[in-house]
């Protein structure tokens, strides 16, 4: 097998002839890695070869970490899915409540004022619907 | 039978200045099987730790939309009690200063005891 490497856009070049058994090892240790030949070759000709190794254990090992991470990934995204339309539409309908409720409440109070009542306390109730309508008018620093 | 590889004119002049290195390297499948080896299992590495980042993100995010769902069943029937509560008071109040109904000191005195 030659190996001609070539300059970008340049006319220059330089050639390597690999025997075609060394080319199959090459080629072989390229899939067993899942390597491609050209990847494995810019290795040879750029960054030469690291001295660390590692055991095909820890290869093995990772793989099973990796495909176990994926598998509970998949299923909490089954899971999470439709809890997230849930949610989504348990804030509309709260939303709707809120708008409600706004009305009433400036009416209970233009009400108590005509007839000289206590104003109700509503902080909690206005605090709600502050949470709701912040959402549904697009204040996304409320999240949930 | 030959592969062609494209590098940059710098490339090309350092894989000039070392054509014996590199031909000793191409000899070396032992160096470059552990070398894919070493790359293949940091590429692994990286996986699992993009993956177990993901993985943690979402396990925080599902416990927010619990934790949400939970609040808003809390909040609706809450705002529904308070809803009926409203509307009751708010006809009492409006037949109060229609002045039609005869109760109403009556009422007025409910009205002012109520509390939310």
């Amino acid at each position: 097998m030659k190996i001609v490497v070539r300059g970008r856009g340049k006319w220059r070049k330089v050639t390597f002839n690999v025997p075609d058994e060394l080319w199959r090892k090459i080629e072989e240790a390229c899939r067993r890695n899942g390597f491609r030949v050209d990847e494995a070759l810019r290795i040879i000709l750029l960054n030469g070869y690291l001295d660390k190794s590692v055991s095909e254990e820890e290869i093995l090992q990772l793989e099973k970490d990796i495909e176990k991470l994926e598998e509970q990934l998949y299923e909490l995204e089954g899971k999470w899915s439709p809890l997230k339309f849930k949610a989504y539409y348990s804030a509309l309908d709260n939303q709707n409540l809120a708008i409600t409720l706004s009305g009433l409440i400036a009416e209970n109070k233009r009400l108590r004022k005509m007839l000289g009542l206590k104003e109700r306390d509503f902080s909690k109730v206005e605090e709600l619907i502050h949470y709701y309508m912040s959402y549904a008018f697009g204040d996304k620093t409320k999240k949930f | 039978m030959a592969i062609e590889i494209e590098v940059s004119g710098e490339e090309l002049d350092k894989i000039r200045k070392r054509r014996r290195e590199i031909e000793e390297r191409l000899k070396d499948v032992e160096g470059l099987e552990r070398t894919l080896k070493v790359l293949k299992y940091e590429i692994l590495l990286e996986q699992k730790e993009k993956l177990s980042k993901k993985l943690q993100e979402m396990e925080a995010h599902y416990r927010e939309l619990l934790e949400f769902e939970k609040r808003a069943k809390r909040d609706r029937e809450y705002m529904i009690k308070l809803r009926s509560e409203l509307s009751r008071e708010n006809e009492i109040l409006r037949k109060q200063i229609g002045g039609k109904n005869e109760n109403s000191r009556t009422w007025k005195g409910k009205v002012e005891k109520s509390n939310i």
